[in-house]
Formats: structure tokens, sequence, C-alpha cells
């Protein structure tokens, strides 16, 4: 067995390790406060009992909205190096940047007129 | 001269291809079928259409010099694996047009009188198809280029007498009748296809991948080892004896008058009978230089002769007792071709398909007036309400007794003097108390339907001869019996044998001399045991018939010696048993056990299996992962 | 421009599923409007890749879009038969939601996406874009697999496949990142290229190919990754389950093909590890086949057994002149078959899927006699019987194998197509010598019943015709 494979298994154990470590670093070094028990709880966007029962249900709408900001944070992301570059990439890429807003526009003009941006 | 022309697939392709319009039509229109004249017209055309191309090609023939008097035809190469080259192709050589000629001229009479005895049959169309693809299948066996070609029509006059055999499909006695033809059939094809396999094998490298044809393997035959060269002639000789119905496997032929009339006429006269006679014609130049086999066909074909003659003595049915005297005259034609009488023995074929179809036509109108009755001691006194029918049987009882001048007289004469010449005189002997026995039989039939007084008389008075056309079939065969002796007419009678020179060229023919005087005694002494025995036969019917039970020696040759009974007992019921065993013992506790054990196996490894599809993902994702696991460690080793 | 018009059916189809998602939301939109849109976009693409295949020739693995993706006889192919089994099953679908409602004109939007994704697949040479195009193909898949929203059995169906794909998914990305490290590329060139001066052994590439193979096994359902595989289909709609079993396998199996024609001694050192998977996956499918007793889940099982045979294939490769008409070959006749035979179902399923077990065929010869006779075809087909397109493609991967010198695979493989015999045949039974006990009345479009025909016929087609692609 080489030398590499060795270390990236140790790496991979080490990585494991790390995990419970930290959280149990966390729970020990925190500051605490010992007159409101709720300051103590984990803060997770408004969610209450974070590290209570996963089962916890949440409006589809959530989800629908997370993934759609995802898509639309992600074509953002996608144009700033292309803003960046867009001389030299200059017309071959702008017709690809076209392309690439127009397939979302597409899926913008469905999602509007399936009504999932509507929140009822 | 060119050998080669065009118009020889005509022939069997006429009445194939009238088969299969005709089977259409009558497949399309089942429910309601089409009239029966337009039936009968297709018929017609195919067999017309044969006679007249073989007209052409027997003047063509006639036109070239005697040595090399053959044409020729090769459609396409039919199959070629090594030295085995086989071109589908036809051939005619004399003695291919002789057969031609009365198979086609024959054919076609019967085919007109089944229009007539066929009428108001339900399946009228099914008939004509079946019975032209008979005559199509006999004219491809007859006009084959080799052995090979010759096997396809073989087996398609074995397919059409079965389903002709049983076309009556009503009553299961017919469905078995043509089932026996067919089985009994099938024995002997075996010993011609063994044949014709050892034929190659001893001939594959003197072809050398030339066509396995008559011309190639007459070329080659002489390269033959004797072994091999009997051990064809005797397997080609069983293959013989199934289609033609003789010794031990003749017991099809009585059987086959389950069908309509005319289709045993078909069969015993223009068809299938005698193509075991063609074959060993065909091979003449094989037979003629291995004496042994030749003395083994002409014996098994003499005491056949015997035999059939025995028990055709002692029949009731009408119909039985003209199927033991076709297996009696099969037997003669082989005796014939057995003792290297060729010509005489094709001739006999040639004169008796003439009085045999008179015969079974004949026969046929005497049912048809009866109402199908079938039984001779329920006829008789028909001759005044009959007067054709008969005129024409009686001259087809004289013809096939063998009285002078009618046709038979020559052909057997031929046969017997044949015989005795080339010292064969037992041969000879059996055959001339073959003869009397012969006009015993066919006078007995003659007098107990025709003569006397009526033994029933309801069916007597509604009896009354046949529509026209019927008896002008029959009134053109029996001027054929009665004339076509004199095609070969014998040097005795000053005549030039005729049809023994246009055979010449196709057979090898050793002829014997012998003494004008001993020709002459030996048909004298013929013509007198005929006499006797037409004397003997009036002297017992004619006048005052007694319809006693039978006892002895006639008892047996009533119930045919047994030979049915006996090869039930002792090969069919056998068969069976062992058919039986395999079928109940060996197939499901040996041959079936591993197939059996093996989808068990299988059958619990897969109830096994499905455990597994728990159904559950962190199962699936656990399979995954241990999957994995494993196969890591095995790449592990392999870094 | 060539670049473009190797695309252009591609291009048609990605269209199409966008114009479709438009149609969606028009207030008059039908579904079988949609359908037939559908069936037409197929065709056009269909016909517009005959027409690249006989019009452009050029040099195989020409190098387009920046090397993301290339295109070769081998790919055409696949794409052909891709298009072929998106047409094919819009054509059932047609059919089959004729009795079934629930359909939208997403479906058949989504039909089109996945057949990008698939496309796409077959064609990257580049394994990040193999990635993207995978999960463009899964992503529609899952949708479709779960879209009877009213079914247990469909949500539990789209549950098993997303998790179980997810995780298996995880590996190809964890597969290209361990490669990148090997190799500095994720483009195959590249990777050939590095792997003619170093061998393919060193841990990070071993074991960053064994990542993708592990993804790629699930796709195609090898032995220990194959369980989900009988859930999943039984529990989609028939339409959808022949599309998955063929069009699917088909761009999975081309690209994995491509990748690992890359390099003799990539291809060399897992010729061990393929030949045991192959050998595991085509008995144990065999003895998952043998314990069904629904039509649809023994044909998933079969399903299985055929991803065997393609394995075999596989081993058997020679990347100095790859061609892959043997896989091609393969996927062609599976695909007629298991598509027939899918179509057939979607035919006479009935409401709610209601004919599923043999016992529900019993008699389907004396009633239905075409649609009996078909899905025999299609049967005798998948058993490798002659003279049927099934027979040839497991002639051509069996000699394949042994002029590849496995001849001990070779011999395998023919020892599980007899025992496969077993539950194809079992159906044949069932509707040949039961009696029937119901009529078999369907209505519904005749479209499946003449795919059905179509494809039957194509099963002796493509046997007549061996190795045209």
């Amino acid at each position: 067995m080489s030398s590499e494979l060795l270390f990236s298994i140790i790496a991979i154990f080490l990585l494991a390790a790390l995990v419970p470590i930290g959280m149990v670093a966390t729970t020990i070094l925190g500051p605490r406060s010992s007159k409101e028990k709720i300051k103590n709880e984990a803060y997770e966007s408004g969610i209450k009992n974070v590290l209570g029962g996963v089962d916890q249900k949440f409006s589809v709408k959530f989800y629908l909205i997370t993934i759609l900001f995802l898509i639309f944070d992600i074509e953002a992301v996608f144009m700033y190096p292309w803003a960046v570059n867009v001389r030299e990439l200059s017309w071959f890429g702008f017709t690809e940047m076209v392309v690439f807003i127009l397939l979302l526009l597409t899926g913008l003009i469905y999602i509007l007129r399936k009504g999932v941006l509507n929140w009822r | 001269m060119e050998h080669t022309v065009n118009y020889l697939v005509c022939i069997p392709l006429l009445p194939l291809a009238g088969a299969f319009v005709l089977g259409m039509m009558h497949m399309l229109t089942c429910k309601n079928p089409l009239p029966e004249k337009l039936y009968s017209f297709l018929a017609m055309l195919g067999p017309l259409g044969s006679l007249i191309f073989t007209v052409i090609i027997f003047s063509t023939l006639r036109e070239m010099p005697a040595e090399s008097r053959y044409l020729t035809q090769n459609m396409f190469t039919w199959f070629s694996a090594g030295d085995l080259h086989v071109d589908m192709g036809l051939f005619a050589d004399p003695l291919s047009t002789l057969f031609l000629i009365f198979v086609t001229f024959i054919g076609s009479l019967i085919h007109i009188y089944s229009i007539g005895y066929m009428a108001g049959e339900e399946n009228y169309g099914k008939y004509f198809a079946y019975f032209n693809l008979f005559l199509g299948s006999m004219l491809i066996l007859v006009l084959g280029n080799g052995p090979v070609v010759m096997f396809i029509g073989w087996e398609g006059v074995g397919l059409c007498s079965y389903l002709l055999i049983s076309f009556y499909t009503k009553d299961r006695d017919n469905v078995l009748a043509g089932n026996k033809a067919f089985i009994v059939n099938r024995v002997g094809d075996l010993g011609f296809v063994l044949g014709v396999a050892v034929l190659f094998w001893g001939l594959h490298s003197a072809l050398g991948g030339a066509g396995f044809d008559y011309l190639n393997i007459k070329a080659g035959a002489s390269t033959l080892t004797a072994g091999t060269g009997l051990a064809v002639c005797l397997l080609l000789f069983i293959g013989a004896t199934g289609k033609s119905a003789q010794f031990p496997l003749y017991v099809w032929l009585p059987d086959a008058m389950a069908g309509p009339t005319p289709v045993s006429a078909l069969i015993h006269a223009a068809t299938m009978v005698t193509a075991g006679i063609y074959m060993v014609a065909r091979f003449s130049f094989l037979y003629a230089s291995y004496p042994f086999a030749g003395d083994v066909v002409a014996w098994v074909g003499i005491l056949t002769a015997l035999l059939a003659a025995i028990i055709g003595c002692f029949q009731r049915d009408i119909k039985k007792i003209l199927a033991y005297s076709t297996v009696s005259q099969l037997g003669y034609m082989f005796a014939g071709v057995g003792v290297a009488a060729y010509s005489a023995g094709i001739f006999h074929v040639f004169t008796h398909s003439f009085f045999k179809a008179l015969l079974f036509l004949g026969a046929g109108s005497v049912i048809y007036a009866l109402h199908h009755e079938q039984d001779i001691w329920k006829m008789g006194g028909l001759k005044k309400k009959m007067p054709l029918t008969w005129i024409v049987m009686v001259i087809g009882a004289l013809a096939l007794a063998g009285f002078p001048p009618f046709a038979g007289f020559f052909s057997k004469d031929e046969i017997l003097f044949m015989a005795l010449a080339k010292g064969h005189w037992m041969i000879w002997l059996i055959g001339v108390c073959v003869a009397g026995l012969t006009a015993f039989y066919s006078f007995r039939l003659i007098f107990l339907v025709f003569h006397g007084k009526p033994r029933d008389q309801k069916s007597y008075d509604n009896a009354h001869e046949p529509p026209p056309v019927m008896t002008v079939p029959l009134i053109i065969l029996a001027v054929g019996a009665t004339f076509a002796g004199f095609f070969n007419l014998p040097a005795f009678f000053s005549g030039d044998s005729m049809v023994s020179t246009w055979l010449a060229p196709s057979l090898l023919e050793h002829h014997s001399e012998a003494s004008r005087v001993t020709e002459g005694v030996a048909m004298v002494l013929s013509i007198a045991v005929v006499l006797l025995g037409i004397f003997y036969a009036w002297k017992k019917f004619a006048s005052k018939p007694e319809d006693k039970p039978l006892t002895g020696f006639a008892k047996w040759g009533e119930d045919k010696f047994y030979v049915d009974e006996f090869y039930n007992a002792f090969i069919v019921q056998p068969w069976i048993a062992f058919g039986r065993t395999i079928s109940n013992f060996i197939e499901p506790n040996i041959v079936d056990l591993p197939v059996k054990g093996t989808t068990w196996l299988y059958g619990v490894l897969g109830m096994l299996f499905k455990v597994f599809q728990a159904g559950y993902v962190r199962v699936y994702a656990i399979y995954m992962v241990i999957g994995l696991s494993l196969m890591s460690i095995f790449l592990s080793q392999s870094l | 421009m060539h670049d473009l018009v190797s695309f252009l059916p591609l291009v048609i189809t990605c269209t199409g599923a966008l114009l479709l998602m438009l149609y969606a939301v028009c207030p008059k939109a039908e579904q079988e409007k949609a359908s037939l849109m559908s069936m037409g976009f197929f065709a056009v693409a269909f016909f517009a890749q005959l027409l690249v295949v006989c019009t452009v020739s050029r040099p195989l693995f020409p190098e387009t879009f920046n090397g993301m993706l290339g295109v070769s006889g081998f790919t055409n192919a696949a794409c052909l038969i891709v298009y072929a089994c998106g047409f094919f099953t819009t054509l059932s679908s047609h059919t089959y939601f004729r009795e079934n409602h629930f359909a939208t004109v997403e479906f058949y939007s989504l039909l089109l996406f996945s057949a990008v994704g698939m496309v796409l697949l077959s064609m990257a040479r580049e394994l990040i874009t193999a990635f993207i195009a995978l999960e463009i193909m899964s992503l529609a898949i899952y949708v479709l697999v779960g879209f009877n929203r009213a079914s247990s059995r469909s949500t539990e169906a789209i549950f098993k496949y997303l998790i179980l794909g997810a995780f298996s998914g995880a590996f190809f990305c964890m597969g290209t990142a361990m490669i990148y490290g090997a190799a500095g590329s994720t483009r195959f060139d590249s990777i050939a290229e590095w792997l003619a001066f170093n061998p393919a052994t060193t841990p990070l590439m071993l074991g960053g190919a064994f990542f993708l193979l592990i993804t790629i096994f699930f796709k195609i359902s090898a032995f220990p990754f194959h369980a989900w595989v009988l859930d999943v289909y039984d529990g989609s709609s028939n339409p959808i389950t022949g599309f998955m079993a063929t069009a699917l396998k088909t761009a999975v199996f081309a690209m994995i093909a491509n990748f690992l024609a890359l390099s003799g001694n990539l291809h060399d050192s897992w010729i061990t590890g393929l030949f045991w998977i192959a050998v595991f996956t085509m008995f144990g499918g065999n003895l998952i086949a043998i314990g069904q007793d629904n039509v649809k889940r023994m044909i998933a099982a079969s399903g299985i057994v055929h991803s065997g045979y393609l394995l075999i294939a596989l081993v058997a490769i020679n990347s100095e002149y790859f061609s892959g008409a043997v896989i091609a070959y393969y996927l062609a006749a599976y695909s007629v078959a298991t598509l027939g035979m899918f179509a057939a179902l979607s035919w006479l399923g009935g409401e709610g899927e209601k004919r599923v077990t043999f016992d529900d065929f019993k008699g389907l010869a004396k009633r239905q006699p075409l649609a009996a006779a078909t899905i025999a075809v299609f049967l005798l087909s998948m058993a490798g019987i002659p003279p049927t397109a099934g027979f040839m493609g497991k002639f051509y991967i069996i000699t394949s194998a042994i002029s590849a010198g496995q001849i001990a695979l070779g011999v395998l493989g023919i020892i599980s197509s007899i025992i496969s015999m077993w539950y194809y045949l079992r159906l044949i039974v069932s509707m040949y010598f039961h009696d029937a006990e119901e009529d078999f009345i369907v209505d519904g479009s005749s479209l499946a019943s003449i795919s059905t025909v179509a494809l039957a016929v194509a099963v002796f087609a493509i046997g007549l015709f061996p190795l045209v692609l």
C-alpha cells in the first residue's frame, strides 16, 4: 500500500473525528446564560427546537422558495466571472450568456405562471 | 442437338399451380363455396396442359437420334455442400416420357370422371386441389433429374395419398387407413433415403462436385464397389416395396380403398404405385450389374403376385378385389424388372394403367349406381341395367386376366416369356399359376356383379347408367385396354416391339433369345390356364352362386392370411408398448430428472434471493456499502 | 458550424422540452396534444440524427464545444436509440393515459428533458459534463417515476430511487475529484494522455475510476447495487419503466464505454473486476427474476441480467479500435424488445395497471392473439431465440468475449441465457396454454398497439440486418 493512500485514509479518519470533537468542545467552551434557558438553545432561522426531533413539519413553500433562490443565486454567481472576462470572450461569450439567461427566463416564466411564487 | 429446353418445368408446374389456386380458392370461400363448374374447369387446365406439353416433348424426342435422346432443364442450384451438388432440374428421356404420357393421359381422364363422381360432394374444391397436387408430385417424381429431386415427388405423392385416402375425414376408419398408408410408406421411404445416401457416399469421389443426377450417376456407376452397389440396390428396392405395395409393405394398398373411387383409380393406375417400378427401371444400370439384387426383386415380386392373387380370390368387397389384383400385377412388374426385362415390366405398367383405371372407374360406376354398396355378394344381374358398364368391365377383366388380344396379354406374356428365356423357370411357373388365379378372381367379380339374379332387389331397381361425363372416360379407357397391347407387338406376331425399341436408350437390357417354339408353347400354356380360370369361375359363380361361409384355407384367404393381424401383434403393438414405456417411465424419470432437478434448484435459489429484496432503502444502501467495501478490498490487492 | 450541425438533434430536443414547458402554463393546454407534440419532437430529432449520421462523415472522436462533448459512430447510435425510445415511450404514454388519469403536459416536457440529459451523457468527453448530464437525466427521471402522486407505490419508488440515487451520485463527484487529482484534468483526452505515460493502478486513478464505476453500476443496476431496481420499476408507470430500462441504460453504457475505451491500461486494470461484476450480475439477476410473480418486476430483474451481458461486452471491448458496435447492437436489440414489452403492458395493463402478474395474462392468446404474439416475440428476443434481434445481440457479445480471450465469460453468458428461459417462457406458457378468465377489453388509443406491432417487426428487422450500426 502506497504512502499516498495511507495518508488519505488517515485524513479521512481525522476528518471524521474532528466533527464530534468540535461539537463537544463548543458545549464545554462556549459562554452560557444560567438565567434564561432559551438563550442556551441553538438558533436557526426562527425554527424552534433544532436539536429536537427530525420529523418536524415545514410548509413545502419553504423548500420551493429555497430551491428557486438557489437557482437564481447561482445564475448571478455565473455572471460575475463572465462580467470580468466579457471583453476577451467577446460575442461568443455574449451569445452563450444570452442563451443561458434565456433558458432560465423560460423557467422563471413557468414558475410565475404556475403560481409557485404566490405565498398563499 | 440441343438438350436443354425451358418448357419441361411447365409439366409439373401446371398441376401444382392449379393445386395452389384451387386450394386458395377453397380456403377463402370455405363458408359459401363457388360453383362446382368453376372448380372443375380450373382443375382440368393443369392435367390437360401437362398432356399437351408431354406430346410436344414426345415429338421432340422422336426427332433426336436414339443414342442421345434426352432433354434437360436446370432451374437453379438447390443446394451444394462439399461434393454434394444438387440442381433443381428436370430430365426427360424415353422412359420418363412414356410415364408422362400415360400419367397425364389417364390422370386427365380420371379428372373428367371425377367431375361426375364427386358432384355434390362437400369439399369439392379441396378434392381437386389435392388431385392436382397429386398429379404434380407424380410428374416431379417422373421428371426429376436425380434421386434427390425424385424424392420431392416421392414424398409428394405419399402426402397426397394420405390426404386423399382419408378424404372423408368424418369416418375414423378412413383416417386410420390414411395413417396406415402414410406410415407404411414411411418405412419404405427410409429405405429410399438410405439408398440414395449410400449411393452418394459410394460415388462422391467419382462425382467430384458435379451434379448428383442420373447422367452423372450412370457415368460413375462403374466405380461403385460391389458391396456398396448391392446395398444401394436393395435399399432402393425397400423404398420401391413401400410405394409400389410389395411384400412385406403391401398392406396399405387394400386399405387405401377408403378414399373416393377415382382416387383409388389414380393411385392404382397412373401414379404412386408405379413409382417403385419407375425407380427400379431408372436405376436399371445398377440393377443390371447385380444379378443377386435382381433375383431378390423378381422373387419378392412374383411371390407378392401369388399371395395377392390368392387373397383376391376370397374377397367380398369389389374394390378390395381390384386392390389385390393391383398388388398382384405390380408383383408381375417387379418380376419383370427383376429378371432384367425392364421394357417388359414398364410395358406392363403402361397397359396395366389402362385396364386398371378402366376397372376402377367401372367399379366406381357400379358403386355410384348402387349408392355406395361395395359387397359383390349384394350385387348381381346388373348386366341388364348397366350394359355399357358391363361391356367395359368385361374388357377390363379380359385385359387383366391376360386374354388375347387384350392389352394385358401382350405385356404379361412378355414378362413371363422373358423370365423363361432368362432361365428363371420357377418364376415363370408361378407366374402362369398367378395368371390362372387372376382370370379366376376377375371373372368371379364379373359373374357375381353382372350375371345371375339380383340378390338385393331394392338397390337393383334403383341402379342406372352413370352420366356421360363418367361413361366417356370409360369408353376411351376401354379402347385403350383393348388395343394398348399392340404398341409392343412382339416379333412372334411379326410385330416390331415399338415400346421396347423406344425405351431401349433409357434402359440397360440384355435380350436373350429363345426359340420360337418355346415362346409359342409358353403362350399357349398361359392362354390355356387363363381359360381354365375363367371356366372355373363360370362354373362356380355364373349360374348358382352360393354365399356360404368360407372354411379352412379359403377362410385364411378371406382374412388376408392374417398378415395385418400379424403386423399388429408383432410390430405395431410392441412398438406402441415401447413408446408407452418411454413416455411413461423413461421420459419423466430419466430424461426429465436433471431438468426437473435444475428447475427445482433454481426455484429454491430464486425464492432465497427474493428474501433479500427486503424493500427497505436502508437495506439496499447497506448492500451497496457491503459491495463497495468488498470491491475496495479486492482493489487494494491489485495495488 | 459543424459543431452545431452535429448537435442539431440535441438542440431540437432541448427546444422541444422548453416549448412544452411553456405550453404547460397555457390556459388551454391539453396533455393529449402535448403527447402528440413530443412525439413530433422525438421523431424530428431522430431523423435529424439520422441525417447527421448519413451526411457528416468525420474521423472518430472529434472534440467539440472545447472538448466537452464528442461525436462518434457509437454516440450517434446511442443517440438514435435514445430518440427512438423516447418516441415509442410517448406513443405508449398516449394510450396509457387514456385509462390512467394523472398525466399533465409537464410529463412530456420532462421526458424530453431526460432525453437531453441522456444524449449529453452519451456524448460527454469530460467528467464534469458527464456528471451534469447524469443529473439532468436523473432529476427528470426522478420526477417521472413519482408522477402518480396519488399512488403510494409510486411515491415509495421515487423515494427509494432518489435517496439511493443521491447516495450513489456522490461517488461520481468523489471519483471525478480523485481522477483530477491524479491526471490533472477532467477531460477525457487529457486523462488518456496521462494514462499513456502512467499506470492506471496508481491509487488516485484506481480509486477515482472505482468511484465513477460505483455510480455507473448503480445506474445500470449491476449486482450489489441492483436492489432498488425492482421496487422502482414496479412503482413507476409502465411507459416510464420502459423508458428507464432502455434509454437510460443506453446512455449510461455509452458513457462508461467511452470512458473505459480511453486507454488500454485503464481498461486492463478493470477486466478482473468487471468480470466478477458481470458474472454476479447475470446470475444474481436471474435468481431474482425466477422468484417474481409480477411481470413488471420480472422484466426489471431481467434488465439486471441484460446489464450483465452488456458488462461482458465492456470486458471485451478493445480500446485500440473501439467502435462499440457490439454494445450498440445489443442495446438496440434489448431496447426494442423491452420497449415493446412495456408498450404492450401500457396497452393491456388497463386502468390502474390492474393486470400485472403472470396469472393476469392467462389465456391472452385466445382473446387477443395479436397482442399475445407480439409479447411472445419480445420475450423470445429477450431470451435470445433465433431469428430475433436478441439472439444476434447475444451472439455478437459472446463471440466478442471469446475473441477477447474471455472464454469462461462467454460460456457463463450462455448458461445464464439458458436459465433466463425459465421466466420468459413462463409468461408465454401463461398466455398460450391457459384458458382465458377475462376478455381483456381495453379502450384507449391504438397508438400503443401500433407501436407494439412496429417494435415486433423491428425485432426481426434488426435481427435480419446485423450490425448496420
